[in-house]
């Protein structure tokens, strides 16, 4: 009967304990109101913070980071990691460079750097399964053979396209009204992932994988599929994140990624998803991102020295996860 | 229940950042106001580096001497993105001028653009830049220039023949690209010159001396060394010391003060001397503020120093 309830519990459809529970309201919105917090710090710190411009400035500043930590987020609900998709962030972006300066046209392009990033992620997800390693240390070296792959694919040094496409030319720098165009699209992608993970059945199983794997599987759910198709969608959007940060910056770095190092772990925990897994939402990584993206920027304008502002964004990381740990039950 | 009214909360959060665009359409008023203060904007690609130390304590040093002037410093973390980023605060924060040293030259092509459109000057220091045209100076070493002079300096002492070794900055980057050019540009005259092992230690001492050390036992017959700066250099001149090894010629470039101290203990065979940017940079930027034009356009000089000419550039209070 416990387990049946908690099943239930964490497949989310039916809530025997809906009641008002204050505690558990706060956990919930802890990042939104961190949000309006630090958005109105901001603005009271730096007089340029509420400029249309900035705000522009922080939503493109925002989006690869976005991308990347969707992938994320879906692995952190299985309950595991995926620590290469900044190995596989340079991968993507060196090989559209690549194919590019090749003469390809944007649409096989594309289609072939999603094919490889998903590729990297169905890796994960089957040595992870077959094997039952923790996923930190696969996708840990996953991570190393895929900086490995991008300077391998780039030759060894940043990738200069000549007579680029207009289309990647303005990928990044188009935009409706003050929005990012790359920030509407963004937006797309979590509200299909949210779709995805709330209203199917697949997404259901990838909450309860996290919520308790050995009663996902006496329930007969096929673990290694679920597991694995979030790895694999976790490789997509590191491809989609690639794409978008070459068209942000317009050449194959075999490091681009490493920007993004733990921020893509941090923006999900601080969205409220559990490092244990079964618990969160896509929707709300957003407001990490946003918070992220608002302190980078707001350091920068305040004029931070910058050892205080690696300090700073350290010490966000440390807090975000020991909150996200501390609220486990 | 509560899921629902986390829904309502961040949907009313939606409208209300919906909202905060379209009522803040309007700009900000520039910052400096007064006509006499300047706020300089400069872009480090990284900070992790002694020379960017040293860049840090000669523009505060500048900073004592011209009270008018502020400066907002960022660290582009070795990173594009970030660097672009960065730029972009400065162009929002309405800098007076922007000093930048590229991390990845290509990728700065698109913000600086933006940084003129927007009416602020660009001087590039340290790296040239991909699109000349946004800049108004420039005060760089030329790292082509200094990779060549590296090669001719352990060229001509190896007698134009002999196995080297080279060990790289980071890859990709794009004074590695240039210093590595450069460096192969002379070599390439010299069939008698052997590369028998090219390598990646990322400027860093340290990771240097590991790197080097299996060079080492895997070919016992090096004649030379060239690295892409004095950091890496250094470790290496350590682990020949370590090993007892005296015959094999290391070149580096930079030219900071412990390499110097190097060659004059006879340990290091010699280095191009890198300029510091600053102050110049920061002057020529407050030349360009006051009078709308810039003097010089030049490269600063690559200097090989070796134990004949070391004693005339070494300077025990130098901060690099």
């Amino acid at each position: 009967m416990k387990i049946k309830n908690t099943f239930m519990n964490l497949i989310g459809n039916n809530d025997p304990a809906s009641k008002f529970n204050r505690k558990k309201m706060l956990t919930t919105l802890s990042p939104v109101i961190g949000l309006v917090a630090l958005f109105i710090l901001a603005s009271s710190l730096s007089n340029v913070f509420l400029t249309a411009s900035n705000l522009t400035n922080v939503l493109r500043q925002v989006s690869v980071l976005g991308f990347a930590a969707l992938g994320m987020t879906i692995v952190i609900i299985t309950g595991n990691i995926d620590l290469s998709i900044i190995g596989n962030v340079s991968m993507s972006t060196t090989l559209v460079a690549v194919l590019l300066q090749n003469g390809w046209d944007v649409v096989p392009m594309i289609l072939v750097v999603l094919l490889a990033s998903s590729t990297i992620g169905l890796l994960n997800g089957l040595i992870i399964s077959y094997f039952k390693i923790e996923s930190f240390v696969i996708t840990m070296g996953m991570q190393v053979v895929c900086f490995g792959l991008s300077l391998f694919i780039a030759g060894g040094r940043t990738v200069i396209v000549d007579n680029l496409a207009p289309f990647m030319l303005n990928l990044a720098s188009n935009k409706l009204g003050m929005i990012p165009v790359m920030f509407i699209i963004l937006l797309g992608f979590y509200t299909v992932f949210y779709i995805f993970t709330k209203k199917t059945k697949m997404g259901r199983y990838i909450y309860a994988l996290g919520g308790n794997e050995e009663v996902s599987y006496v329930s007969g759910v096929n673990v290694t599929i679920v597991r694995t198709t979030a790895y694999i969608l976790s490789g997509l959007m590191a491809g989609v994140a690639g794409i978008f940060t070459f068209s942000r910056s317009l050449c194959g770095d075999p490091a681009a990624g490493s920007a993004l190092g733990m921020y893509v772990v941090a923006a999900v925990v601080i969205g409220g998803t559990k490092m244990s897994g079964g618990r969160g939402s896509v929707l709300f990584t957003i407001i990490g991102i946003l918070i992220i993206g608002i302190i980078n920027n707001t350091l920068n304008l305040v004029g931070f020295e910058y050892y205080a502002q690696q300090i700073i964004q350290g010490l966000i990381i440390i807090f975000a996860v020991v909150i996200s740990s501390k609220k486990r039950r | 229940m509560k899921r629902s009214l986390g829904k309502i909360v961040v949907l009313v959060l939606v409208i209300a950042m919906l909202l905060t665009f379209a009522s803040c359409a309007k700009e900000a008023e520039p910052t400096s106001t007064t006509g006499e203060d300047f706020l300089i904007g400069i872009s480090q690609p990284f900070m992790g580096h002694p020379i960017r130390q040293a860049g840090t304590v000669l523009i505060n040093a500048w900073l004592e001497e011209h009270p008018d002037v502020e400066v907002m410093v960022t660290d582009g973390q070795l990173n594009a993105a970030k660097q672009i980023a960065d730029i972009e605060d400065m162009i929002t924060k309405k800098v007076d001028i922007i000093l930048v040293a590229a991390h990845q030259s290509p990728t700065l092509v698109g913000v600086l653009r933006e940084a003129k459109a927007a009416g602020i000057p660009v001087i590039a220091f340290d790296r040239t830049l991909t699109d000349p045209s946004v800049q108004v100076g420039m005060v760089v070493n030329d790292d082509y220039a200094a990779g060549a002079s590296a090669a001719q300096l352990l060229v001509d002492k190896l007698g134009g023949k002999g196995n080297i070794v080279v060990l790289q900055g980071p890859a990709g980057n794009t004074t590695v690209t240039l210093r590595q050019d450069g460096f192969l540009s002379v070599v390439n005259k010299y069939p008698d010159i052997k590369i028998v092992d090219d390598q990646v230690a990322n400027f860093q001492r340290v990771q240097a001396v590991d790197v080097f050390e299996n060079i080492l036992q895997a070919n016992p017959d090096i004649d030379g060394i060239y690295c892409h700066n004095d950091e890496m250099a250094l470790g290496c001149v350590k682990v020949l010391k370590d090993a007892g090894i005296t015959d094999i010629i290391t070149v580096g470039i930079d030219g900071q003060k412990d390499a110097l101290e190097a060659i004059m203990a006879g340990d290091y065979y010699g280095t191009i001397r890198k300029v510091v940017e600053f102050p110049a940079a920061l002057d020529m930027a407050l030349e360009y503020l006051k009078t709308g034009k810039t003097t010089s356009m030049n490269y600063l000089d690559s200097i090989p120093i070796t134990k004949e000419n070391v004693e005339q550039y070494y300077d025990p209070d130098a901060v690099f």
